[in-house]
């Protein structure tokens, strides 16, 4: 079964007087375990499709089948519910809270759901932060950031890993060491999905979706891992 | 890891902001703090003021009431007199246990300051069994008693001269009355003749103070003394009814002041936390995006501006009380009249109270911004620069 199936998802928004039409009937399915990478053009549509696959923003018409529950109609709480259970984000600009440590940031997602099961040790074990525990975010570098932001996604163990340019704010050395750590966590099985611009990162994955003017143009470039 | 600890971390991001709202919230709080004890302690001395008078009413020549209420607390000079034909008449009437003359008026001694003198026989130290004195009461007519402030005041012990500008006569302290804590301790005394000389007043008193067999008899009382000619009579719900009609202008004018005081600073409470909201918008996001809902939003930013004010709260009451005395020298500079004791005390029900206002403020000032911060949508915030 799919984890994410859309059907002609479609997404506008109203700039004064016109409409833009940022990502017009987008259908994909999603198998679980897949490591997917979204490429395409400024402005193609990019971040609108993560933000719908990621229960952040409703479409404007459209369907998505997230793990099998339809997620268009749902109201705001339906919502945040599906973000707690199934979704992990990683964003460009990493959003650590400055006056957090490591572990705390790490944890931040518990505080508003919180199974009574700490992964903290073992997610930092994995990021190889562990030796960072008690430091706050201004004393690490930027590939350390989002290593963190990557235990933080992870902390509530989501079905998905949902990552908008994770490596655009990192040089080429740092921007490796993150994507080794998607594809080691994507071999155990977690299903990843990555905006990114860079050619070397997206041939990494097992299929490449590529959007243009809020289409995708094409979706079966599978290979396997 | 808890809510409270997020939000007191992301407080103290913001230190200076955070320490002037605080301040603000606490100069707010410390205002009204100080002035509902006031208010508690105002009342609870008066009526000790009173009950220290000795006597349940007094008589004095007709007047100006509020004159005749100062004359009887603090001591006055009141040219018209009662003679001890009224002592007399006032004595024998039925339901009266005691009338006891008193004299009072004012003269500059040497060191050149106005003093009350009061002269009492002793019907007047009957009124006052608590009176505690060092040395003797009055050996002959050129005693006088000091209390103890004064005689520390002037350097007087027992034994000591004392003297008055313009007379000849010299007078020899023979007793000290230890501290009453009440107006006692604002005049000095001497044997009731010798004052009544003083002012060529023989034979005359400025009041007279009666004690009732019957407190509620008053009202008879009351009307038999007012019969008498040029007489009136004042009985103590009078002068309390007086004194507190006094105050409720200048009262008025405080509460304003300090609700003002209090509302401003929680505008400034409202200002640093919204300000703090619209500098997170993309923190905030992320926090959706991490599995926030609009419930926890909300809660984490209405406990940062509760904490605040709860904070300014305490600080405001406990800078209160510390600086009690200063804040009631000011308040007795402003008020009309003030009773001798102490007027701020610490009293737990206002301190709670106080605290509980401040709290108030915080849900209060807090509720707008948290519904903001609460209702940002995740991807908006996340994309806003
Ligand atoms: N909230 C919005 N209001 C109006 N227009 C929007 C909004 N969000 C996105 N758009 C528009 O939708 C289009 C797609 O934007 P999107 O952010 O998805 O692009 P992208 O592929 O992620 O680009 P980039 O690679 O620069 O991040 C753009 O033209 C953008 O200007
Ligand atoms: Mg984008």
């Amino acid at each position: 079964m799919s984890v994410i199936k859309t059907g002609k998802l479609c997404k506008h928004y109203r700039r004064g007087s016109e409409t833009v039409y940022a990502l017009q009937n987008a259908t994909l399915a999603i198998e679980a375990g897949e490591f997917v990478a979204i490429v395409g053009p400024s402005g193609s549509g990019k971040t609108t499709l993560m933000n719908l696959l990621g229960c952040l923003d409703t479409p404007t018409s459209g369907s998505y089948r997230l793990r099998g529950q339809e997620v268009t109609g749902l109201k705001e709480s339906g919502l945040v519910r599906l973000r707690q259970e199934n979704i992990g984000f990683v964003f460009q600009q990493f959003f650590l809270l400055p006056t957090l440590t490591v572990e705390e940031n790490t944890e931040l997602p518990l505080l508003f759901r919180d199974k009574g099961k700490r992964l903290t040790h073992e997610l930092l074990e994995t990021v190889g932060l562990s030796h960072r525990r008690k430091h706050l975010p201004k004393e690490l570098s930027g590939g350390e950031m989002q290593r963190v932001a990557i235990a933080r996604a992870l902390i509530n163990s989501p079905a998905i890993l949902l990552a908008d340019e994770p490596t655009g704010n990192l040089d080429s050395k740092n921007s490796l060491k993150v994507i080794e750590l998607f594809r080691e966590l994507n071999s155990k099985g977690l299903t990843t999905i990555i905006v990114t611009h860079n050619r070397e990162i997206a041939a990494m994955a097992n299929r490449t979706i590529s959007i243009s003017d809020g289409q995708i143009e094409e979706h079966a470039l599978r290979k396997t891992p | 890891m808890k809510f409270f600890s997020v939000a007191l971390k992301n407080l103290l991001r913001r230190r200076v902001r955070s320490a002037l709202t605080l301040l603000g919230i606490a100069v707010g709080i410390a205002m009204l703090f100080s002035f509902m004890s006031f208010n508690a302690g105002y009342q609870a001395s008066l009526r000790q003021d009173l009950n220290r008078l000795g006597a349940h009413m007094l008589a004095i020549a007709k007047g100006c009431p509020y004159e005749a209420t100062a004359m009887v607390m603090h001591g006055g000079v009141i040219e018209d007199y009662l003679t001890e034909e009224h002592i007399a008449t006032i004595r024998a009437m039925p339901n009266v246990k005691t009338a006891v003359g008193m004299f009072m008026n004012q003269k500059i001694v040497h060191q050149g300051k106005p003093v009350i003198i009061q002269g009492l026989d002793e019907a007047g130290f009957a009124l006052k069994p608590w009176w505690v004195i060092e040395g003797e009461r009055f050996v002959d007519a050129n005693s006088v008693i000091l209390p103890a402030g004064k005689a520390t005041e002037t350097g007087l012990t027992l034994g000591s001269e004392y003297r008055i500008s313009g007379v000849d006569q010299v007078f020899t302290v023979t007793g000290i009355l230890q501290k009453t804590g009440s107006q006692d301790d604002q005049f000095i005394y001497m044997p009731l003749l010798t004052a009544q000389r003083l002012f060529n007043a023989e034979g005359k008193v400025t009041s007279v103070a009666i004690q009732l067999e019957d407190l509620r008899q008053v009202q008879a009382v009351v009307d038999l003394v007012q019969a008498l000619p040029d007489v009136q009579a004042i009985t103590m719900s009078q002068m309390l009814g007086t004194v507190q009609t006094l105050m409720e202008s200048a009262q008025a004018l405080i509460t304003s002041i300090v609700v003002v005081a209090v509302l401003i600073s929680a505008l400034g409470v409202l200002n640093s936390i919204l300000t703090s909201v619209f500098e997170r918008t993309r923190e905030i996001g992320m926090m959706k995006a991490v599995g926030a809902g609009a419930v926890d939003i909300f809660a984490l930013v209405w406990i940062e501006s509760i904490l605040l004010t709860a904070s300014g709260g305490v600080v405001g009451i406990a800078a209160a009380i510390g600086a009690g005395t200063l804040i009631e020298g000011a308040l007795r500079g402003i008020l009309p009249f003030a009773p001798a004791g102490n007027l701020i005390t610490f009293n737990p029900d206002i301190a709670g109270m106080s605290l509980l206002v401040s709290v108030i403020l915080g849900v209060v000032a807090g509720a707008y911004p948290a519904l903001r911060a609460s209702q940002l949508s995740p991807m908006e915030a996340i994309r806003s620069e």
